[in-house]
């Protein structure tokens, strides 16, 4: 573990972390050791946001800064840690063409070390059926900024059901009218109202410390 | 004399009354009760959704009578019309009901993000106006076809507007005097914080303004200077007895206090500042939650500002800071009106009436009523307010 690379992705600094991951491969230091040192640094960004010291602004830098870093060893996959935390998937409901949360928690889940599947806006329940299936995903995310949008959440969820898939799967759901009375409604697992609770909770279901 | 035998123009005379006296933040007899509920107006008036694109003066008709349905009810205004041409203002295009969308499916904006890296030397070097002209150009190019459509808005608001002032419903916009609002003199105010977010992305904003603190702050300096010399004119002009001043990704979650500061509240106070400068109130329309800023509105002088959350914020907690110096408008959760009860619905209204109704207080829904909320919770804000 690189302590000065582990800071300065936690202080967000660009340059510095870029240099230490140049410095580091040039040593032939495995990908993956440089990986697990990000994640190290985006674990104290996590906790920094939950103690509000940092907002989605700094979570957002963050991602970009993870990004840039493990392009220079050749992205996410060439460093073969994909699916570290296992995967996954996510959408907006069909009826519904809001992105902005749905990309915010996406940038922010997959450089947290989770692989994620990002199924679009407008999302029709075969798709997401088709997508654990595929994927097979421990956690899914489901969001809404419609009221009018809830029953077809509800309608997916119940579907997962008859499917049988909604036993090995959490649904979280999140959006700007989503509150503990959706959740309830809908049948989901637990509402998020950041993308930093998306990360804790998945890494607490999974099992990651 | 009941509200059923009186006149429209008695009415309008008594809504508009009412309405000054709340957004001043004074007593009055009872709150008066606004609602932004087009698209579930025009429902519980027998229509659909699509039928406000589709021929907006019956569509607006089937808002009246389900105004006039609802009891007495203060303000209510003209529905759709942003929708069919307000998509340049998210730069976006709207999806509408009847066209792209279902019949009964609210309008949705499909934001475009036109906007690059190398943009923002745009905006500082020709202007904030010359990067939406060439973003209409390009995205909205003017044929004879959305030509009619200008002129047919332009010739049928008035109209339309008339019809709610005939049948005694006032909106929160209405000139200081009474009478229909001038067309083309619709006044907003907010920080340039809004704009660029739409027309980045949130997330690329965000990042811009970690990357590129001081080119998004010269910007925005340029934007803000157009943008106040158009709102003072505006206001000057048309005199709004309220100028809707809007935030929401400024708030919640997305920003520390410093960058708030910086990149936001300084625009959005000085703003503010101009609106009340020139005569009018502040509708504060805040969308996400700003428990976090409650305290900047003390900045703002006192009694010209309608502190207008969307559910999300802890309108009693708001209340601890800012009662005594902003009036209130709230703001029944929109999930609750959709999932709720009555009963939930009534009780929370009565919350609201208990803390808020002896001055300044206006009784609506969170951001807008929802349009699949329940007929029988909206009777329930409307009983709620009627002390029925």
């Amino acid at each position: 573990m690189s302590n000065k690379l582990v800071e300065a992705m936690a202080d967000l600094n660009e340059d510095a972390v870029l240099e230490e991951v140049k410095a580091l491969k040039a040593k032939n230091v495995p990908a993956l050791d440089i990986i697990a040192s990000l994640q190290e640094g985006m674990g104290i960004v996590g906790k920094r946001f939950e103690e509000k010291e940092y907002f989605l602004s700094e979570l957002i830098m963050s991602a970009e800064i993870f990004n840039e870093a493990s392009q220079l060893l050749g992205g996410m996959g060439g460093a073969g840690t994909a699916s570290k935390y296992g995967t996954f998937v996510m959408g907006t409901i069909y009826d519904d063409i809001h992105d902005i949360g749905k990309n915010i928690v996406t940038t922010v889940m997959s450089s947290n070390g989770f692989n994620v599947i990002d199924l679009g806006v407008d999302v029709p329940t075969a798709k997401y059926v088709e997508a654990i299936r595929q994927y097979k995903p421990k956690v899914i995310g489901i969001s809404c900024l419609l009221t009018t949008a809830f029953d077809n959440i509800k309608e997916c969820i119940q579907t997962l059901e008859k499917e049988g898939l909604r036993k090995d799967v959490k649904v979280l759901i999140g959006g700007g009218p989503v509150d503990e009375a959706t959740c309830k409604y809908v049948g989901a697992d637990h509402v998020c109202r950041n993308a930093q609770e998306t990360v804790e909770y998945s890494k607490k279901y999974m099992g990651v410390q | 004399m009941d509200e059923n035998t009186k006149t429209g123009q008695e009415l309008y005379k008594e809504h508009l009354e009412r309405l000054k006296k709340a957004v001043a933040n004074e007593k009055t007899d009872r709150p008066p009760i606004n609602l932004n509920a087009d698209a579930f107006l025009v429902q519980y008036g027998g229509g659909k959704v699509s039928d406000l694109v589709n021929d907006p003066e019956y569509g607006n008709d089937l808002i009246i009578k389900a105004l006039q349905k609802l009891g007495d009810v203060d303000c209510g205004g003209p529905g759709a019309f942003p929708a069919m041409g307000g998509g340049a203002f998210f730069f976006a295009r709207i999806k509408l009901p009847g066209r792209e969308l279902p019949d009964n499916m609210i309008w949705q904006i499909d934001e475009l993000r036109p906007m690059t890296e190398q943009d923002y030397d745009v905006i500082i070097d020709k202007g904030f106006g010359y990067y939406t002209e060439q973003f209409m150009k390009k995205y909205f190019p003017e044929t004879e076809e959305s030509k009619k459509d200008m002129e047919a808005m332009m010739q049928l608001g008035p109209k339309v507007a008339q019809k709610y002032i005939d049948a005694g419903y006032v909106t929160l916009g209405v000139s200081q005097e009474g009478g229909t609002p001038q067309p083309g003199m619709m006044c907003i105010a907010g920080a340039p914080f809004n704009s660029l977010s739409a027309a980045r992305g949130t997330g690329e904003f965000l990042r811009d303004i970690k990357k590129m603190p001081d080119k998004v702050l010269e910007a925005m300096n340029v934007m803000h200077e157009t943008n106040l010399k158009t709102l003072r004119d505006t206001v000057r002009t048309a005199k709004p007895l309220t100028v809707f001043t809007g935030g929401g990704r400024e708030a919640g979650d997305f920003l520390s206090i410093k960058d708030f500061e910086k990149f936001a509240w300084k625009y959005f106070k000085e703003a503010a500042n101009v609106v009340i400068e020139e005569g009018s109130y502040c509708y504060l329309h805040l969308d996400c939650s700003w428990d976090r800023f409650v305290k900047y509105f003390l900045e703002l002088p006192k009694n010209k500002m309608v502190f207008g959350p969307d559910g999300t914020t802890n309108i009693f907690k708001a209340a601890d800071v800012l009662y005594g110096h902003t009036a209130f408008y709230g703001d029944v959760h929109p999930s609750m009106m959709s999932l709720g009860t009555p009963d939930e619905v009534y009780a929370y209204c009565k919350k609201l009436m208990d803390r808020f109704a002896d001055k300044g207080f206006i009784m609506s829904t969170g951001c807008a009523v929802p349009s699949n909320a329940k007929p029988e919770n909206v009777e329930a804000v409307v009983a709620a307010a009627l002390g029925k």
